[in-house]
């Protein structure tokens, strides 16, 4: 396919990255170091110019495309662009990163025929609803595609007396890693689960919650008060979310301006608080210790990690860092903090997920990035309906077929079925080849 | 004073002079048709009318430009103009002095409905329908109508005009021009009155005395054509609590109706309306119990009266169904609360208004939480939209001279040797434009006995109460005077 994208930054790198080993990219962007820099690493076309600027496309004038992506920082600019390329290409599908939810209620996107759009922000948000929707767990994440979901448990009870992982697993649950001492492998059946592990279950969340009683959690049943730090964009957004499920909202700014703002929107529903002097008072002021969660919503990943260090510090019960930068994320989990997908990261995958949403295998990566969920949709009209699973050859992994919420057993003896949804969990270490195994069944 | 003031203001008064003498013609038509000697006020009408039509003539080559202290100033000369022209047939026709013709003209055109008559059906049906007429045409505000008017000669200067009348409220346009706003609000108002009266007419009371209920119901007024008011129809409770539900209704602001005809109910989505009737409900439940527990009367019956006379009294209208002052102390603590209240900015009702007593309520709270929490960034908000401090200072500022107007009016009466409860009341009920108030001057009272001089300055105290203070009180400042 060739595929454009508008913008060279984080998300736009990382998509022309991953999209420029199967197909034809050509990336635009104004910095032309960065664009030079991205030639040396991978292998595109670039051309140097605004992507809001018509004589930009002059290159491209008449040509034809597949795909369109304007992933810059502006709305208004990544709006314009799919205005100029429909003039000057003959491009098939656009998609196009907003940060603006309002655009996704309205019927602009309609009128500019804009064929997909992602809402980084409002994505980030919602895996803060999840949190809020499992509060007795350490994190919870979303598998595309499928209705189950990856909930991972702090094993709290000190008198906990060791079970075997299979005596927590039946047909709709299983357990797919646990991390010991810091360390992450996925356990075979006979593994036994001790004190202060981490475990990660796969399965509906009303499933696994029948788990809890016999672990002895001590996270809070229900989040009642809250504290974000930070009001741009994604604090309102995961405020806005907060309010609607019925928590009472701090939010720590630091920028007055950006306060300001934050009242005028937030209004009487949470309290805005400056934190133009002094952060570490504020804890003392607002009594900000008795808070059931807090969120570091910060573009700056350190700046969040050392406000999650003191939040911890301060015995908050769940302290929830944005994640931004990949290289941070198993620092992060290291330091027990709760990992959320920033909106650069969910553009990334939402993104990828959108321009190849039949063929692509979707992963996850879970517990500090160290293991990683691979998943396969069996398609209407795919080619393995009616093929069995190849065993996959190394140990310490796990392959599940899900079939309507049910994980079947023997699964050699299967054939595939359409909306089947085959799994695979592997630690960091055999990444490629799980996903060689996955995309080639 | 230049006379370029002077030319402005007197076109302004001029026009509006004729408009009065027009609408003038209504209850002389209505003695006409009830076979009454109206010679006197038909001569009085031409006269007034062909004075003003040769003051206006002789000014028309004038090119209005009214700027802010013409308007004020106009605005100030129309109201004793109003009082005058208003008390003029009133003397014509029945035995009292100027001060009680310009204290009833007043009441009736700021339409406190406060009467110095005590023999109200002995009085000519025209007159009867003059008063009425003049709440009527007090109830929307001889301004707004005035704008649609003046904006025709004046297409510069309306706007100046439309603030110093509507001071306080916050001017709401719902089309670019205001001339089309301010007709369709007479639209609304007429429509409102048309359907009172027929349900009225419906429910068993007289042409006249509907219509006459009309026009007094919907401008808030509160002047009736019997003598003991709305309890002659005390045991009709439809026509009790229809008169109740009109009055609430014309107690919200114009424009919640206005939107309401073209299709859009948001208008009685406002927190002010939410109160209003928040506030209404409770008073009328408290009074309705206290009243069932005094009297021993029926559910029906108590709370049919209870809720007629919390709406009366709330939205300014001053209709008595009952003599309420035989309820006890609790209730006369109620309907006094009630009185404070007032109806809702931009509606015929006047007093307090609830809509500054809710941002005055929730600065309150914003200073608290402004205490407990001293970093948060917070701000007033009323439907969504931010109170800025200005805003808070001109309701502050009412809020003040409301309480200094009240206090400054019942110690005068206090000092002219009026009992405590005569004398609150009477402020209250005539700045606040309700009408009737306590002890000498209860539902069943009227202020004939005041003496010439107490009834100039509750006169006073209406218009003070009905322009908001500030148009009024600026008059009395040295820089409104100064050139320069």
């Amino acid at each position: 396919m060739d595929i454009i994208i508008a913008g060279a930054g984080k998300v736009g790198f990382e998509l022309a990255r991953a999209l420029s080993l199967a197909h034809n990219v050509t990336v635009i962007d104004k910095n032309a170091e960065a664009l030079e820099r991205l030639q040396g690493l991978i292998d595109i076309f670039t051309i140097v110019g605004d992507i809001d600027n018509p004589l930009t496309y002059k290159a491209l004038f008449g040509t034809r495309a597949d795909i369109f992506v304007a992933v810059t920082d502006s709305d208004e600019a990544n709006l314009l662009s799919t205005l100029i390329v429909n003039d000057a290409i003959d491009v098939e599908k656009k998609l196009i990163k907003l940060k603006n939810s309002f655009f996704g209620k309205s019927s602009i996107l309609d009128t500019l025929e804009i064929t997909e759009s992602v809402f980084p922000i409002v994505l980030s948000a919602e895996t803060i609803r999840l949190l809020l929707q499992y509060p007795e767990a350490n994190n919870v994440k979303k598998i595309p595609g499928s209705t189950v979901k990856l909930i991972s448990i702090q094993v709290d009870n000190s008198d906990y007396e060791e079970e075997l992982v299979t005596s927590f697993e039946n047909d709709q649950v299983k357990i797919v890693g646990i991390e010991r001492c810091k360390r992450f492998f996925v356990p075979l059946g006979t593994e036994s689960i001790k004190h202060d592990d981490l475990l990660y279950f796969l399965g509906e969340g009303k499933v696994v919650e029948k788990l809890y009683s016999r672990l002895d959690l001590k996270m809070p049943l229900k989040i009642r008060d809250a504290v974000i730090f930070g009001a741009r964009f994604l604090g309102l957004e995961i405020a806005r979310v907060l309010i609607e499920e019925g928590v009472t909202v701090k939010v720590i700014e630091k920028d007055l301006k950006l306060c300001k703002r934050a009242s005028e929107i937030l209004q009487e529903k949470a309290l805005v608080i400056n934190s133009h002097y002094d952060e570490a008072i504020l804890y003392e002021e607002e009594n900000l210790a008795s808070a059931d969660m807090v969120i570091m919503t910060g573009s700056q990943d350190e700046e969040n990690i050392v406000r999650s260090l003191r939040a911890k510090e301060q015995g908050i019960p769940k302290v929830v860092a944005i994640n931004n930068e990949k290289k941070y994320y198993d620092l992060m989990h290291k330091l027990g903090i709760i990992v959320a997908r920033g909106p650069r990261t969910s553009a990334y995958y939402a993104i990828l997920e959108k321009i190849a949403s039949k063929t692509v295998v979707s992963e996850r990566r879970y517990c500090g990035g160290n293991g990683i969920a691979l998943s396969r949709k069996i398609f209407p009209n795919s080619p393995l309906i009616g093929k069995k699973l190849n065993p996959f050859p190394q140990k310490e992994t796990i392959v599940l077929l899900e079939r309507e919420g049910i994980f079947l057993p023997d699964l050699p003896e299967i054939f595939l079925l359409e909306g089947d949804m085959v799994f695979l969990f592997v630690p960091v270490s055999l990444e490629g080849k799980g996903r060689a195994w996955i995309s080639s069944l | 004073m230049d006379l370029l003031s002077l030319k402005n203001i007197s076109k302004l008064l001029s026009l509006l002079g004729i408009f009065i003498s027009l609408f003038f013609l209504i209850p002389i038509a209505g003695g006409v048709i009830y076979g009454e000697n109206i010679g006197d006020f038909l001569l009085f009408d031409l006269a007034f009318f062909f004075a003003n039509l040769l003051l206006f003539l002789s000014l028309r080559k004038h090119t209005m430009s009214v700027r802010i202290k013409d308007a004020i100033l106009a605005v100030n000369l129309i109201w004793i103009l109003l009082g005058i022209a208003g008390s003029i047939p009133l003397i014509l026709y029945t035995p009292i002095s100027f001060a009680d013709g310009f204290f009833e003209a007043i009441s009736g055109f700021t339409t406190t409905g406060a009467t110095i008559y005590s023999d109200i059906e002995s009085l000519p049906k025209h007159i009867l329908l003059l008063r009425s007429l003049m709440h009527w045409l007090g109830g929307i505000g001889i301004i707004v109508l005035g704008v649609g008017l003046f904006s025709l000669i004046n297409p510069t200067g309306s706007m100046a005009l439309f603030k110093a009348e509507a001071t306080g409220g916050k001017l709401e346009k719902m089309t670019p021009k205001i001339r089309d706003t301010a007709v369709k609000i007479w639209g609304v108002y007429l429509v409102l009155t048309i359907l009172d009266m027929l349900l009225l007419m419906m429910e068993g009371m007289s042409f006249f005395d509907a219509l006459n209920h009309a026009f007094s119901t919907i401008s808030t007024g509160g002047f009736s054509t019997k003598n003991n008011s709305m309890a002659f129809w005390g045991d009709n409770a439809m026509i009790l609590w229809t008169t109740t539900l009109f009055m609430m209704l014309s107690g919200i602001n114009f424009l919640a109706h206005l939107r309401l005809f073209n299709g859009d109910s948001s208008g009685y989505r406002k927190e002010e309306v939410r109160w209003y009737f928040g506030i209404f409900l409770l008073l009328g439940l408290l009074l309705t119990v206290d009243h069932i527990l005094i009297s021993g009367d029926n559910l029906l019956h108590s709370a049919t009266n209870a809720f007629f006379t919390i709406a009366s009294v709330m939205t300014t209208t001053g209709f008595a169904s009952l003599d309420y002052e035989q309820w006890g102390s609790a209730a006369i603590a109620l309907i006094f609360l009630a009185m404070l209240v007032g109806g809702n900015a931009g509606s015929t009702a006047g007093g307090f208004k609830v809509s500054r007593l809710v941002v005055l309520g929730k600065n309150i709270n914003l200073q608290v939480r402004k205490l407990l929490h001293p970093k948060a960034i917070t701000s007033l908000y009323l439907d969504g939209n931010r109170i800025t401090y200005d805003v808070l200072g001109v309701i502050t500022g009412f809020a003040f001279l409301f309480v200094l107007t009240n206090m400054a009016v019942t110690v005068y009466l206090f000092a002219r040797g009026y009992d405590v409860m005569t004398s609150i009341s009477a402020a209250v009920a005539t700045v606040g434009n309700i009408g009737p108030g306590f002890s000498q001057i209860g539902p069943v009272n009227n202020y004939g006995f005041f003496s010439s001089m107490d009834k100039i300055v509750l006169s006073a105290a209406m218009i003070l109460g009905r322009l908001e203070f500030y148009t009024v009180v600026i008059v009395f400042f040295r820089t409104f005077w100064k050139r320069f």
